[in-house]
């Protein structure tokens, strides 16, 4: 796996986490312009997108993006975390063809707005009747940090603070990092 | 002549509107489904014709849109399951274990060997009646009435078999975290050794019958040209990107279960066309087959779910999990996410026949409207999957 491949790119939070447990080798939070040059580096070394899933948090929505390569097999995630109120994300259906149907579905399902999608309609749910029906009640959602665990932090923008520590060991490895 | 029909009659809905360029003396809006035999289920596409070729298609979704991820949100884990024999009826098996699978990582449950045994011999045998199917609905598509004759004749001991040990004929919901539902009736085992030799005797028939046939061979070959990079594009797995010369299997890619104890061959095929995907599928057939020669054998004794194997009431551990196995159209992958309680926070269903159906608009531009039908049936969609 070729380290380099995300160079340059701005990244929130890099994590490995536990791959037996969560599926993935690496997890990477991103801003929402840094999407669309990570997916073209993922393009560009052979990935796939398996799909695009969506999770209403309180601290808002993670779109995760998730990528597997075909003779490379280990799983990747992007995730980008998008306000409540208004949801945008820059669409990568312009790098993968095959995002623009997940990308519809989100928006139906959670209300996000993906920018540049080439045909930004309904997919599953009926034209007329737009309810984002996978939106959490608000008293129901659960903060994000106690739904994911990131596994070893690799590199965290302290702004991007919504794990908190498990012990004063990570607390310690993050002070020294920033 | 005045028109009894209302605008909205003559026009059609939202998505037809929106798919119509506008008068044009030399092309046909027409809409192939929901209801066609050929779509495979309640699938719509919008095809703008020049007499018998393709321009544009566009497929329109949602005609079985159950939502089947917001169920999950309300129901326990063990309440869930038997959505997931909804969710793809052929091969309800592998989204069964796509499922419990991802349970199982949350939880950190094991499962006991005779268990894993149990799940590759049903989940190889649901594959078979799963391609089986495929192969005699094709066949229909294409116009041959005889194959799906013969294909249901041999599912049917399938059926039989896996209604012996889960109750069920088509919607299993056999498989537990932590293992499966039941362990095997007495006869179970000697009935499978018995079946294998008998469906291997069929194939030569099949492929002399079908396979060889001069009409198969003119409707599939060189239609559907699909290059490796399209499927890449679109996320396309399992016979349709093995079809196009890559041999890529989450059961070896993504190994699970006692898979990696198996021996088994990927067939794939570099012509890239509907006779390549259909090679493909057919060649499963017989690495079923070796599949299920060898657990037969090894299969150990012992139990079939592991003890505290969840109950109906129970937590999931926080976390997020992502799980996928080899379904007979795909990668399947299930993305579980828990808060603790006793229902999933998330649960997102990654369908392989979303991501192959998604490549058809692409795909179709220019063909003939028969070979659009081939090429539909190359893809081997199973539309509950499609709109969950």
């Amino acid at each position: 796996m070729n380290d380099d491949v995300f160079a340059g790119i701005p990244v929130l939070l890099e994590a490995r986490p536990d791959r037996n447990r969560s599926g993935l080798l690496r997890d990477l939070y991103l801003i929402p312009e840094g999407i669309v040059p990570a997916v073209e580096r993922l393009f560009a070394a052979g990935y796939h997108l398996e799909d695009i899933s969506g999770l209403d948090t309180k601290d808002g929505i993670l779109v995760s993006y998730h990528f597997d390569h075909f003779e490379k097999p280990g799983r990747i995630a992007l995730r980008v975390l998008s306000p409540h109120d208004t949801p945008k994300v820059p669409s990568i259906a312009n790098i993968f063809d095959g995002a623009q149907w997940h990308e519809r579905e989100l928006s139906d399902f959670y209300g996000v707005v993906f920018e540049g999608n080439p045909n930004p309609t309904p997919l599953l749910l009926p034209a007329t009747d737009v309810t984002t029906p996978l939106r959490k009640a608000e008293a129901s959602r659960v903060s994000l940090g106690d739904l994911i665990d990131p596994g070893e932090i690799v590199q965290m923008d302290p702004r991007f603070d919504y794990f908190a520590p498990k012990d004063n060991t990570d607390a310690e490895s993050k002070e020294a990092e920033a | 002549m005045k028109h009894h029909l209302s605008p909205e009659q003559i026009s059609g809905d939202f998505y037809s509107r929106r798919f119509e360029q506008g008068p044009d003396e030399d092309t046909l809006i027409l809409n192939m489904g929901p209801q066609h035999p050929s779509t495979h289920g309640v699938l719509r596409i919008i095809l703008a014709l020049d007499g018998e070729y393709i321009m544009r298609a566009e497929p329109v979704l949602g005609y079985l849109h159950r939502m089947h991820e917001a169920m999950a949100e309300h129901r326990t884990y063990l309440g869930y399951l038997p959505n997931m024999g909804r969710v793809d009826y052929l091969h309800a098996v592998a989204w069964n274990w796509a499922y419990v699978g991802a349970v199982e990582r949350l939880g950190g449950i094991e499962v006991p060997r005779r268990a894993e045994y149990i799940r590759v011999i049903t989940c190889e045998l649901n594959r078979i009646s799963s391609h089986l199917l495929w192969w005699g609905a094709y066949l229909l598509d294409l116009g041959a009435f005889t194959p799906i004759m013969y294909a249901f004749d041999d599912r049917e001991i399938i059926l039989d078999l896996l209604q012996s040990v889960s109750g069920s004929r088509l919607t299993y919901s056999f498989l537990r975290p932590g293992g499966v539902a039941f362990d095997l009736p007495d006869t179970f085992l000697d009935e499978v050794k018995a079946f294998i030799p008998h469906m291997r005797a069929r194939l030569p028939m099949y492929k002399a019958l079908v396979t060889d046939n001069t009409i198969l061979r003119h409707r599939c070959e060189e239609v559907g040209d699909l290059p490796l990079e399209m499927c890449r594009r679109y996320g396309a797995t399992g016979p349709v990107v093995r079809g196009s010369g890559m041999a890529y299997d989450v059961r070896r890619a993504e190994p699970y279960g006692v898979y990696p104890e198996l021996e088994f061959e990927i067939p794939t095929e570099n012509s890239q066309d509907a006779m390549g995907r259909y090679l493909v599928r057919m060649g499963e057939l017989e690495q079923c087959l070796n599949i299920l020669e060898q657990a037969v054998q090894a299969i150990p004794e012992g139990e079939h779910l592991i003890k505290g194997a969840p109950k109906p009431r129970w937590k999931a551990p926080v976390g997020e999990t992502y799980f996928a196995v080899e379904g007979a159209r795909g990668k399947i992958g299930v993305h579980l996410v828990s808060d603790g309680s006793s229902t999933p926070y998330r649960c997102k269903l990654r369908a392989p026949g979303f991501s192959n159906l998604s490549l058809f608009a692409e795909l179709a531009e220019g063909t003939l409207l028969a070979d659009a039908v081939s090429i539909l049936g190359s893809l081997d969609l199973v539309i509950p999957e499609i709109d969950r």
